[in-house]
């Protein structure tokens, strides 16, 4: 029985989330939350990337192929990526393969998009806390449903 | 096979099934010399099959970089398959992702497909549809190719409401099949497995609508259809047969536009069908030029399965601009009956890397008869 399997018996699914966090805002959004000793759910993985930018659709399905029931993509707010327009091309992205779930027929709102500041420790927190109980409403994700 | 962790990346001494395939082969050399990308780089079937009968093994660019368009098994005097023995190779090893298209973006949503949604795709095209219908139509995975695809020129969602116009057009009003993906790519990558759970999907699906008849746009989808699922008592056509059938209901508006057409691998080649597009363009009023290379001859668009698209297939894909616009000119039409030659001749069209001139248009069959057709008659 692994650990997922005993979560779910115990009623107390601990959903696995994937962040892809910019190297310059979010990341540091996160430090700062850390180091405020603020408390958010610690079933959240952070990845830290140099720029939302950097965050191929690939990647994303790729996480959830690989079990994540959600993933979120934070970035600098728009005009404060170091890379100048690295968020909005990860904004376009995004609103694309949100697209692209719903053409599938898959819960899209199981991926985010958040901008988030190197001051806002405390938002990380709140959007993590509340991203988390989003995805404990839908359930764990589904893998390998379609037999052979 | 593109995701499993635990197979090898080389295939060692092929085995029995791949072995098979080839071991008649003189080593003639003829296949060397007729394929597209010998003339962009040094690949060699040849000397692939040389090498594997002599029991050594094939590394990852020996078997993703072969475009299994079919040119060679075409003209072998000893009819070797070497694309099946590509595909066979191909399944017996982990494929290295990191050259593959878009960063292999569209293998990684079919496998999404198959192990993570429990519907087929959704569309939302205009015009009349009627569940009952014995007639269906699939337009393929063109709602992906807009997302990822991000082309400015070009809007993969028109091939389908193109063809569902042409089917409202005729009078027919057709069942919409919310299938997934064909499962084309999976079995040519060499995923079995995950071909079967698409192919399984799909078939329940096809026959719960109780068709007789399934209508596709894709050159990949007729021939994974027809040939891979052999659904038996269900009958596959292309939107070029489908035309072709109906071509008495459809009137067109006086042209003097001047049109030539690329084969696709799948249709032609692989499927045998040449004449069907060629009946419905001439009767579209436009005049039918051919390209230099046609019919069996035809040179693969430069990508497939989404493997690699690299300056070997750019170089092809600018060797068939150039072919194009030696037959029509630059204000004609190269028209294709595939949805993927549709999206990857428009990519180097439209992007200009690397630089050229050429400024045709590359249209898709459906698109450019629904264009040239009269709104009803
Ligand atoms: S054309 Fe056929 S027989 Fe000749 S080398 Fe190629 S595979 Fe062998
Ligand atoms: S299938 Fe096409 S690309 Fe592959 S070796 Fe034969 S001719 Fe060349
Ligand atoms: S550096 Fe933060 S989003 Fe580009």
């Amino acid at each position: 029985m692994t650990q997922a399997d005993i979560n779910l018996i115990e009623n107390d699914f601990k959903p696995t989330i994937i962040v892809f966090a910019c190297n310059w805002c979010s990341y540091a959004g996160a430090d700062l939350a850390g180091v405020s000793r603020i408390q958010y759910p610690s079933n959240v993985r952070i990845v830290r990337v140099m720029c939302s930018g950097r965050v191929d659709p690939a990647f994303i399905l790729k996480a959830f192929l690989k079990g994540a029931d959600g993933v979120i993509v934070a970035g600098c707010h728009p005009g404060d990526c170091h890379y100048l327009e690295g968020n909005l091309k990860a904004e376009e992205r995004i609103n694309n393969t949100i697209k692209a779930l719903k053409v599938l027929g898959w819960e899209a709102s199981r991926l985010r998009l958040e901008w988030i500041s190197a001051s806002e420790g405390k938002r990380f927190a709140q959007v993590m806390a509340e991203f988390t109980q989003q995805i404990k409403n839908l359930g764990p994700i589904k893998i390998g449903i379609n037999q052979r | 096979m593109i995701k499993s962790d635990t197979i090898p990346t080389k295939v060692e001494i092929s085995s029995n099934t791949t072995l098979s395939i080839i071991r008649d082969c003189f080593q003639c050399g003829l296949c060397t010399s007729i394929c597209p990308l010998r003339k962009v780089s040094k690949y060699n079937p040849r000397g692939i099959i040389h090498s594997s009968l002599l029991g050594h093994s094939l590394g990852n660019d020996d078997l993703t970089t072969c475009l299994t368009c079919s040119q060679c098994f075409e003209e072998c005097p000893q009819e070797i398959d070497f694309p099946a023995f590509i595909r066979e190779s191909r399944s017996k090893i982990v494929l290295n992702e990191e050259n593959f298209a878009h960063n292999n973006i569209f293998n990684l949503l079919q496998i999404f497909m198959a192990e993570m949604t429990e519907s087929g795709m959704k569309f939302s095209f205009e015009g009349e549809i009627n569940s009952e219908s014995s007639i269906a139509y699939f337009p393929g995975c063109v709602d992906l190719f807009d997302q990822f695809l991000n082309l400015k020129t070009v809007k993969f969602h028109q091939i389908g409401q193109s063809a569902m116009n042409l089917i409202n057009k005729v009078g027919i009003k057709p069942n919409l099949l919310s299938l997934k993906c064909c499962g084309h790519d999976a079995y040519w990558t060499g995923d079995t497995e995950l071909f079967e759970k698409i192919r399984k999907y799909n078939e329940q699906i096809i026959r719960k609508a109780g068709i007789s008849t399934l209508l596709v746009s894709c050159a990949e989808c007729y021939y994974t259809f027809e040939e891979l699922y052999k659904l038996e008592g269900i009958k596959i056509q292309h939107i070029s047969q489908f035309i072709d059938q109906h071509q008495s209901k459809l009137e067109f508006k006086e042209n003097l536009t001047k049109v030539t057409y690329h084969d696709p691998c799948r249709l032609g080649r692989f499927m045998k069908e040449y004449e069907s597009s060629r009946n419905v363009l001439k009767n579209t009023g436009a005049s039918l030029i051919e390209l230099a290379n046609n019919r069996k001859n035809a040179i693969c668009c430069g990508v497939s399965s989404w493997l690699r698209c690299d300056d070997q297939s750019r170089a092809i894909m600018l060797r068939k601009l150039e072919e194009a616009t030696q037959a029509v000119g630059n204000d004609g039409n190269l028209v294709v009956g595939c949805n993927k030659c549709y999206a990857h001749l428009n990519c180097v069209l439209e992007d200009k890397k690397p630089q050229h001139e050429y400024q045709l248009k590359v249209k898709e069959l459906g698109i450019f008869v629904d264009e040239l057709s009269n709104k009803n008659n």
